[in-house]
């Protein structure tokens, strides 16, 4: 049982940031897989004592695919990923990432701006969108502003969103050429998070790494783009001395912590060793499985 | 809070109009409100799909959401699913779904707890996929935990009860 709490339903985006104004410790309430969990065990510490929630205001949930980008609303559903003609046929990272996450059931509510917004070190989609140069929307009521995925997380739990904005939308260019791999290492692939995650991307061309993008996961208090492994990858390719060389600097630029679910060190180990398999994949060839 | 709000849904194939406090979890709303206490409440925090039910025909975790999320949708329970299998197939009205029957002839059930939303997770993985391998079985109900059974009699109640509602409703095998 949950103790009550207001439930605000605004219609409009302008509506949602005035309430988000007005009451700065309210909650914005999307798919509820991590809130409602927190409204149910007040004893953790996260109480809002009101929720906003805005899966009435029309367009949220959209993914909207033009020649030059795809944009995924806020409330587009992790199962939205999942089932996206295009996104399956071009990304598909995304529906593998997204299948990691929860369970057929938590995947129907779970929102892609939740799983940003909650900024959870280990969460599975911000290494992904990371190296998809993704950007983000942010609405507030002096308007909107765009800000790279980057400048978006500021510690666990901790994002840019100012007093009274919302998160509406993120996106990323749409390009061919790239390989894209996520790998996790988890104890149990459903209902668990990462004890370690990277994701890369890398444009090759003739056995030359021409663009590379690198970010690790649940080793740091953010997800973090490193661009020091991508320096690298650029200079020395995919050789099995410079996939070495990678996992070392990986290994030398994570921040691990120690908890519940691995050891620091044991992260920083398994950091390296994820590096290593996903570019090992990639210069073997393999591309992730739609 | 005081607030209540008017919440217009279907719930297994009937309309109901109530006003619910915006609060309220659609688990809470099923079993409290509307006496429907085949759905249960375990965890309470969405990781073991005891409260799993159908909206719009797809699976979900009951006691994550509020009851308002689901206004204008129809939700079903282990009440209603052998109704739902009847209306969707043409199939002659049973008393049991046939994924209910499947887990009575093959022992998938044994404390029970975790019975009821794993029948609902398995009849909405059976719509979207009537023909589904080990593996997708497997992946359908992993969000769906059992402490009794190891799942193997689980998995086969599912096959058993997939190639009878094929034969029903001419799917390909």
């Amino acid at each position: 049982m949950r103790p009550p709490f207001a439930h605000h339903r605004p219609a409009t985006v302008e509506e949602a940031c005035r309430i988000l104004t007005d009451e700065p410790r309210a909650a914005v309430l999307a798919g509820g897989t991590d809130l409602m969990v927190h409204l149910a065990q007040p004893w953790r510490g996260k109480r809002p004592p009101a929720v906003v929630n805005p899966k009435r205001i029309p367009g949220l949930a959209r993914i909207d695919v033009t020649e030059r980008a795809i944009r995924l609303g806020a409330l587009a559903t992790l199962t939205a990923l999942v089932e996206h003609p295009v996104i399956r046929a071009e990304y598909p990272v995304l529906p593998f990432t997204a299948r990691y996450m929860g369970s057929p059931a938590i995947r129907n509510l779970a929102t892609v701006g939740g799983n940003l917004c909650n900024a959870s070190p280990a969460a599975d989609l911000p290494p992904v969108l990371l190296v998809l140069d993704a950007e983000v929307g942010i609405v507030g009521l002096r308007g909107e502003r765009r800000l790279p995925l980057t400048d978006f997380f500021r510690g666990p739990g901790q994002n840019a969103l100012g007093l009274g904005e919302l998160l509406t939308w993120v996106e990323f260019p749409r390009r061919s050429g790239w390989a894209i791999r996520y790998e996790r290492l988890d104890v149990r692939r459903a209902m668990d998070i990462a004890i370690a995650g990277v994701a890369l991307a890398l444009r090759l061309d003739a056995g030359r790494v021409h663009e590379a993008r690198v970010a690790l996961g649940a080793v740091a208090p953010t997800p973090l783009r490193v661009p020091v492994v991508e320096a690298g990858l650029l200079e020395a390719g995919l050789s099995d001395a410079a996939i070495a060389r990678a996992a070392e600097l990986a290994m030398s630029v994570a921040r691990p912590i120690s908890d519940v679910r691995a050891s620091a060190e044991y992260r920083r180990d398994m950091v390296g060793a994820l590096i290593r398999r996903g570019l090992a994949r990639i210069a073997g060839g393999a591309m992730m499985a739609a | 809070m005081s607030d209540r709000y008017a919440l217009d849904l279907a719930v297994n194939g009937r309309r109901v109009r109530r006003e619910v406090p915006g609060s309220r979890t659609l688990l809470e709303f099923l079993r409290e409100d509307l006496r429907l206490t085949g759905t249960n409440l375990s965890c309470d925090t969405g990781d073991c799909g005891a409260c799993t039910v159908l909206v719009d025909g797809r699976p979900y975790t009951a006691c994550i959401m509020l009851a308002l999320d689901v206004d204008g949708q129809e939700v079903t329970t282990i009440e209603g699913l052998a109704a739902r299998w009847h209306v969707r197939s043409g199939a002659p009205p049973p008393e049991l779904h046939p994924v209910q029957q499947g887990f009575l002839e093959e022992g998938g059930a044994q404390c029970g707890f975790c019975t009821a939303g794993m029948i609902v997770a398995a009849a909405g993985l059976l719509e979207a996929n009537p023909n589904p391998t080990d593996a997708e079985i497997r992946a359908g109900l992993e969000g769906n935990l059992c402490r009794c059974t190891g799942y193997a009699k689980i998995v086969k109640a599912v096959e058993v009860a997939a190639a009878r509602m094929r034969a029903v409703t001419g799917a390909p095998t």
